[in-house]
């Protein structure tokens, strides 16, 4: 039902369509993840491995085992928690550089909710409904940038692109050197 | 024609002063205006800080309830909705862009803010750390690691001086503010200044609304120095309004009740309106603003006023009453005046606003009766009630009696004096209600904010040394921190340092060859590419060249507020504030004193008692002029009257008011504070008047008893006041009018009164 919703009467994928089909049915979904960390400070990627539950309401949770034990970062509403067995740190969303524009794009794809993917970016969709591509990026935020993003890293081209098939498979972050990939690589059940 | 022409003058001249007044109007509420600006600098700076209630126009807005905040998205939403607002400069709920305003001038300063420039933060060895940490930092992805900001900035210097500076003040995360209990705090500035009561309510009304607004039910509690001033202003006008009707309904009642007749009513009422808009009109054109209590106070003060026209009126109303009363007013009411006068000499704002209100408002009121009511009356007013009963029953008593009242109020006087005690808490002449004050002491507490009772004051003529004494006491003060004489202080050399070790710092920074070899061998062997970090090199080399920041030129934000607070201008002298808290050892401060150099001095204080000592210094100046007016007013009465047995009776029945009303404060156990010794000197002024309408027969008789009715009425009403002051007030001058009328009938010319 919801793959036949993606597809126009001429076969092509609309945008609304293809937000019917990642919206989550259940209240929350857990996938294995594997990210890669691509930087113009470091010489070598880094990649870690891990679990990523989505939750409708814009709930996010990421776990991996990092160097000194697992790791956990919750983001519920504008709020950031890491937990490491060193200790507990929190802050806000927008002090978390990257993470901001990555969870609005989660966010509104959980929820399949066109109208915030429309108000945080600018989209364009190509290919089909087998294979397409999602390029989102940012329009510019008027309030709410904390003082860890400086002036000169928001001045920054920023882009997302979210690719797939049947389901989100790779999400990608682009912003001046830096480059952060999210592959989906199962479902954690 | 002529005759209208008085009336039509004043029916002009109020017009013209109600629409002065509406143009000018400003109401005070600090408790600096009752300090003098006389007196040595740090009097000067006490009086600036408790005129300006300290820190500020900040807006606390505290959300949830203790131990349960309210979400943080819930917190962003309502700081969102007040930024967007014009009415706000600032609105912050942490520490971030919107607290600090411009971030980039204190990223461009970090080498020259930050006090590790200095101390070795260029070494090999810390450099080599730095990179160090930044690579494992740059590894993890948890540690969300700003890479354009980290290129220019590996040691995170700005990251550095932040938590330094706020460090104590938000949840450990460089988040979001939370008090103590665990509310919410979101910081607010609106974009008028302080002083501007009516824009304040405005801006915490669209605070109310929005919060109101929000989709959650949060509970809010907004406090600083705004939201007091805009409550005293409301309390100060529920009091006068209620005060005001009950004091005009009694008056009224006792008026009609004695007139009988709406016009003689109408007649009584023109002289006091008169005599508030000249009083308020005046204390607005000399001081700029008027003070509450100045308002409360006065406007029940020249409710004597309408003793005038009554004492017009109990004589017929006509031309013919003019002449008889004009004598025993004008001596009445010039000495009230010269009273008064002594008063304004005494260089304490709040007394001077008092006095100018009552000298003005008497005149006015003088003037009023003699030029404008006698056109007004037409048919004689008839005073039929009380005109006797009163005078034949106390005079039956006979002069024994007045002997013996007279011996026991002076007595009573004379006990109550040794009693009273001089109140020397400036607070208590403030009319902030005490709820809302201890509210505020709880926000500020829970913040971390001082609440400063020490200080130490450095000042000098010039900024630049008394910057650099200010930093050689803060180093003392670190020093005696850690040898646990205080737990922290708070110096504007901690934000910004004076520009001599600003220069310093340039000194210590490598030159950039230097730097880039450092940066060479420090990130030898890591994961990092070391041409990334070519903005941290050109960054160092820019600051090398940079001019000294002042903390003047950090003017947007909370920063700017904080700093402009710290280091202040008094009178052509630069003042720095340290404020310190947790002191355990005052004594400890004295060895700062050297710390001062050839160009600055260095004080420490405690606010508290030398607040006390001033305000025991200003009183005891207030009682040498009331006693100078009282003298005053002797003289004139004997000038006037030239007959010593007269002179000494109204003398008798003034000392015997204010022994009374004296007697009544002691009972009361209120202490007495400036406003207590202005309502003795109307006592005074009252009793003055009593004794010499009572020499004028039957008429007098009857008028003055009349007044006295209605002076009690009014005061009575001012008894009802919740503040204090107010009410304190309010029972001293009833237990001193009455004392003086009694005394006034008593000895009540037996030829004349029959």
């Amino acid at each position: 039902m919801v793959a036949v919703v993606a597809a126009a009467d001429d076969g092509s994928l609309t945008l609304e369509g293809l937000l019917s089909r990642l919206a989550l049915d259940e209240p929350a979904e857990v996938v294995r993840y594997r990210e890669t960390r691509r930087s113009g400070l470091l010489t070598q990627s880094v990649v870690v491995s891990g679990e990523l539950r989505l939750a409708r309401n814009g709930d996010i949770r990421q776990r991996w085992k990092g160097d000194g034990g697992p790791v956990t970062v919750r983001v519920v509403g504008d709020d950031v928690t890491v937990e490491r067995p060193q200790g507990t740190k929190r802050f806000r969303l927008d002090q978390a550089g990257s993470l901001a524009p990555v969870v609005e794009a989660l966010r509104a794809v959980a929820a399949g909710d066109m109208q915030a993917l429309k108000t945080g970016f600018r989209t364009r969709l190509s290919g089909n409904a087998d294979r397409w591509t999602l390029t989102l990026s940012p329009r510019q935020r008027s309030s709410g940038v904390g003082v860890a993003g400086s002036p000169s890293e928001r001045r920054q081209s920023t882009k997302l692109t979210l690719r797939g098939r049947q389901r989100l498979q790779r999400l990608t972050f682009e912003s001046g050197e830096r480059t952060i990939e999210i592959e989906i690589v199962g479902s954690a059940r | 024609m002529r005759r209208w022409l008085g009336p039509l003058l004043w029916a002009i001249g109020l017009a013209v002063a109600l629409v002065d007044i509406a143009a000018s109007w400003r109401l005070q509420s600090g408790v600096g205006v009752f300090l003098t600006d006389e007196g040595g600098l740090t009097e000067r700076v006490l009086t600036r800080q408790l005129r300006e209630q300290g820190l500020s126009g900040l807006i606390f807005i505290l959300l949830g309830e203790a131990g349960d905040a309210p979400a943080p998205q819930v917190v962003e939403k309502l700081r969102e909705r007040l930024a967007a607002s014009p009415l706000f400069r600032l609105v912050a709920s942490g520490v971030d862009s919107s607290l600090l305003g411009d971030i980039e001038p204190l990223f461009r300063y970090r080498y020259l803010l930050s006090d590790r420039t200095a101390n070795g933060l260029f070494t090999q060895q810390r450099l080599t750390a730095a990179f160090r940490d930044l690579a494992r930092q740059l590894q993890d992805p948890a540690a969300f690691v700003e890479e354009t900001r980290a290129a220019a900035d590996p040691t995170g210097e700005l990251r550095y001086l932040l938590q330094r500076w706020f460090g104590g003040r938000d949840d450990g995360g460089g988040g979001r503010w939370l008090t103590a209990d665990g509310r919410a705090v979101v910081v607010a500035l609106a974009a008028a200044p302080a002083y501007e009561l009516d824009a304040q309510q405005q801006a915490l009304a669209t605070i109310d609304e929005t919060v109101a607004a929000l989709d959650e039910n949060v509970e809010a509690t907004v406090t600083g120095a705004p939201a007091i001033a805009v409550a005293t202003q409301e309390t100060i006008r529920g009091e006068v309004t209620r005060i005001s009707l009950y004091a005009a309904a009694g008056v009224v009642a006792l008026l009609l009740l004695v007139l009988r007749s709406p016009r003689g009513l109408l007649l009584t009422v023109l002289p006091v309106i008169t005599a508030i808009a000249a009083g308020v009109l005046a204390v607005l054109g000399v001081f700029g603003g008027i003070h509450g209590i100045t308002l409360g106070f006065g406007a029940t003060l020249l409710g004597i006023a309408v003793d005038y026209p009554l004492h017009l009126l109990g004589h017929g109303g006509s031309a013919g009453a003019r002449r008889r009363i004009a004598k025993p007013l004008l001596l009445g009411s010039g000495s009230t005046m010269l009273g008064f006068a002594a008063m304004a000499l005494s260089g304490i704002e709040g007394l001077q606003q008092l006095a100018v209100f009552a000298i003005a408002g008497l005149a006015a009121a003088v003037l009023t009766t003699l030029t404008v009511l006698p056109a007004l009356t037409g048919d004689p007013v008839a005073m039929p009630w009380p005109t006797s009963w009163p005078t034949k029953r106390l005079k039956r008593a006979g002069l024994w009696a007045f002997v013996v009242l007279a011996g026991l109020l002076l007595g009573g006087g004379l006990w109550a004096s040794q009693r009273v005690a001089l109140e020397a808490d400036l607070t208590a002449l403030s009319p902030i209600p005490p709820e809302l004050a201890r509210a505020d002491t709880k926000v500020r507490e829970a913040l971390g904010l001082p609440q400063p009772r020490h200080v130490v004051l450095v000042h000098g003529l010039k900024r630049e040394p008394v910057l650099a004494a200010t930093e050689r006491v803060s180093t003392g003060l670190d020093t005696l921190a850690r040898q646990g004489a205080l737990d922290r202080h708070e110096a504007v050399t901690q934000f910004v340092p004076s520009a001599a070790t600003q220069r310093a710092r340039q000194q210590a920074l490598p030159k950039r060859a230097t730097l880039a070899a450092r940066v060479d061998t420090a990130v030898a062997g890591l994961p990092l590419r070391t041409a990334a970090f070519e903005p941290f090199l050109a960054d160092v080399a820019a600051s090398r060249g940079l001019a000294p920041l002042a903390p003047g030129d950090l003017d947007g934000g909370a920063l700017g507020v904080w700093l402009s607070d710290l280091l202040v201008q008094v009178e052509g002298r630069w003042v720095s504030l340290l404020r310190l808290g947790g002191l355990r050892q005052p004594q400890a401060l004295e060895a700062l004193r050297r710390q001062g150099g050839p160009m600055a001095t260095v004080q420490p204080l405690d606010l508290r008692t030398e607040t006390e000592t001033l305000v025991a210094r200003y009183q005891a100046s207030a009682i040498r002029h009331s006693l100078a007016g009282a003298g005053l007013i002797v003289v004139l009465l004997a000038f006037s009257l030239r007959h010593t047995v007269a002179v000494g009776r109204i003398v008798v029945i003034m000392a015997g008011g204010v022994g009374a009303a004296l007697v009544a404060l002691a009972v009361s156990g209120a202490q007495l504070s400036l406003f207590h010794l202005a309502s003795l000197l109307l006592v005074a002024g009252l009793a003055l008047d009593y004794g010499l309408f009572t020499r004028g027969g039957r008429r007098g008789v009857a008028s003055t008893t009349v007044c006295a009715a209605s002076t009690v009425i009014a005061f009575a009403a001012l008894a009802t006041a919740s503040t204090p002051v107010l009410h304190d007030i309010g029972t001293t001058v009833m237990t001193g009018v009455i004392a003086a009328w009694l005394l006034a009938m008593l000895a009540t010319p037996t030829r004349r009164a029959s």
